[in-house]
């Protein structure tokens, strides 16, 4: 990032957050929103647990991964595609590409102010959230592992962000990819472990699991403070690194294949 | 690359663009069938197009709804790719959408907000300062002088969407110049303004091509527009260039002739060949088409017709040769 495309990006920054702050209730009533499924499967699990119940992991592992989740997904989830898609259909796309600055660096700008909004709303829930459970949190005290742990999320966010470009981008050949969206959101949801660690899913699934992509959005930046195997966690940077270099190369050749196509709808 | 004062800003030979879509089947049945089968439509916007516009010049783009202006228009500002010919603007290739071409045109929609909407104006214009890498001491003094010149000092703090239509255009305008763009496509910019402020905006336009030296294409519907800001005007007709000149060369090309009003004191007694060819314009006054007749035996006839109190030449209205350039054959393909 150049020293312009960087003051760009913080004029933008600041931007949002004065936007941010003009929708005062929406953040509390949308984070105690995303701080409830973990709560809800947290409770299922350790009901089950305590009737019984043989998890392929510790009562910690599980207590711990689940109150960190909802921190997880919101840094890093991205909501781009639906404005992207909706801003090429309509044309509105145009008043982006007569400026000498992408569209993708105002996306992201917005992506990452509302997520310092929405971890500052969130923090305080999640710490009410773990008060009952410190017991059973598992935590390194590790700098190195905090660190990794941020590398990870950071990778998770810019994966997810890349996806949302290449599905937004979709509406270049597209009227409506609402569908598509969708689709890459339930798998996400499902594969990605925020409703269900991976590592209570059948023993089975394993490397299916190891190889496809939504699990290092979520899964894996919690694995880097949970899992104790120093080559299992080298062996995930690796795979993490390479699917957002392959995301962030199919949103570039998305994005300038669909520019190609651009009409501009509207006068 | 810098553009040398003698070269054009814009440079385009047999530029075409042609768009594929499919086609909408009529009805329920049509719609049902086309799940299954879609049929591919070719349309030809622009064909062989030439265009060369100074630096310096307003030049307006003008042609019937769907002639292929707009089209025109977003190439030249890098928004479309064309299909064939090729196109320098500022001394690039617009498509490439390269920084240093971005930064030398400045777009102002005027069915388009490129304002925040729920910040105000100073705000969109900061973000404007980060992007062009304007110096802040610049920033103040472009900012002040454009608040002045528009009249818009006043609002710059108030969020945008409190903004009336022609405070907004003129907080688009503001926007759309802070940077002192050598390229502005002006694309219908007082839409929707009152008389006044439509006024406001042809004089800014004036002023900045005077002060700055800002080329600006300008396309508009409205004549008033056109006869103010344009020295020239390239008439697009079915996607080609139909016209290429100025506006007397444009009145003669239309070749309608001008209007005699002739102003009587009284009910002039008209001869009935007269009073056939002639139209009334107010209770005692007549228009007639301006003909071979040589002038002065026209005055002389018509002061036999009645006491004559005031005799004037009238060139036929922009709104009237437009039209009738436009319906001279060449529809779309």
């Amino acid at each position: 990032m150049t020293r312009s495309t960087a003051l760009v990006f913080l004029a933008l920054l600041r931007q949002e957050a004065r936007l941010i702050a003009q929708y005062r209730w929406w953040l509390p009533a949308m984070q105690a929103s995303v701080v409830t499924v973990p709560l809800i499967s947290l409770l299922v699990w350790r009901g089950a647990v305590a009737h019984g119940a043989e998890p392929p992991v510790t009562r910690d592992y599980l207590t711990t991964y689940l109150v960190l989740v909802s921190v997880v997904t919101t840094l890093t989830s991205s909501w781009t595609a639906k404005f992207l898609a909706e801003s090429i259909r309509s044309g509105r796309l145009d008043a982006w590409l007569v400026r000498p600055c992408s569209t993708h660096l105002a996306a992201a700008a917005n992506n990452v102010a509302e997520k310092v909004a929405k971890l500052a709303v969130l923090l305080p829930l999640v710490v009410v959230l773990a008060i009952p459970f410190h017991d059973d949190l598992d935590l390194p005290a590790h700098p190195g592992r905090w660190l990794l742990f941020a590398w990870a999320l950071a990778m998770g966010a810019a994966m997810t962000f890349s996806l949302d470009v290449v599905v937004g981008s979709l509406a270049f050949w597209w009227q409506d990819v609402t569908a598509v969206d969708r689709f890459r959101h339930l798998a996400t949801l499902f594969l990605s472990g925020a409703v269900v660690p991976l590592a209570v899913m059948p023993a089975d699934w394993g490397p299916f699991l190891r190889t496809q992509p939504f699990g290092y959005v979520v899964a894996f930046p919690i694995r880097t403070l949970l899992e104790p195997d120093a080559a299992d966690l080298r062996a995930g940077v690796a795979a993490q690194a390479a699917w957002v270099v392959l995301a962030l190369a199919a949103a570039r050749v998305v994005w300038v294949r669909g520019l190609r196509r651009y009409h501009g709808a509207g006068a | 690359m810098r553009v040398r004062l003698s070269e054009p800003v814009i440079k385009a030979q047999g530029l075409g663009k042609t768009y594929q879509f499919h086609r909408q089947p009529q009805g329920l049945a049509g719609a049902v069938r086309g799940l299954f089968h879609r049929e591919a439509t070719i349309v030809q916007a622009v064909r062989g197009l030439d265009l060369s516009v100074g630096r310096g010049e307003v030049v307006g783009l003008l042609g019937p709804n769907g002639a292929g202006k707009t089209t025109v228009v977003k190439m030249l500002c890098g928004l479309l790719v064309p299909t064939t010919g090729s196109l320098e603007v500022c001394g690039e290739r617009p498509a490439d959408r390269s920084h240093t071409f971005l930064s030398r045109i400045s777009v102002i929609f005027g069915q388009k907000a490129m304002l925040w909407w729920d910040v105000s104006t100073r705000e969109s214009l900061k973000i404007h300062r980060s992007m062009y890498g304007i110096s802040r001491d610049d920033f103040r003094t472009t900012v002040a002088r454009l608040g002045d010149l528009l009249g818009i000092t006043d609002v710059l703090d108030t969020p945008v969407r409190h903004l009336s239509l022609g405070q907004r255009m003129r907080c688009e305008l503001a926007l759309a110049l802070l940077h002192r763009p050598t390229l502005l496509f002006a694309d219908e910019p007082t839409i929707g303004l009152d008389v006044q402020a439509k006024v406001t905006v042809r004089n800014l336009l004036r002023d900045i091509n005077r002060t700055f030296g800002t080329t600006i294409v300008l396309t508009s519907h409205d004549m008033n527009d056109v006869e103010a800001l344009t020295d020239r005007v390239v008439v697009v007709k079915a996607g080609q260039a139909a016209f290429d000149g100025n506006l007397a060369a444009l009145r003669a090309h239309a070749g309608i002739p001008a209007e005699v009003v002739l102003t009587y004191r009284d009910t002039p007694n008209l001869p009935p060949d007269v009073s056939r060819k002639s139209t009334k314009d107010g209770p005692r006054g007549i228009r007639l088409r301006l003909g071979d007749q040589p002038v002065p035996e026209l005055v002389h006839a018509a002061a036999r017709w009645g006491e004559l109190v005031d005799f004037r030449i009238v060139e036929a209205g922009l709104d009237e040769v437009m039209s009738k350039v436009f319906s001279e054959g060449g529809e779309r393909p």
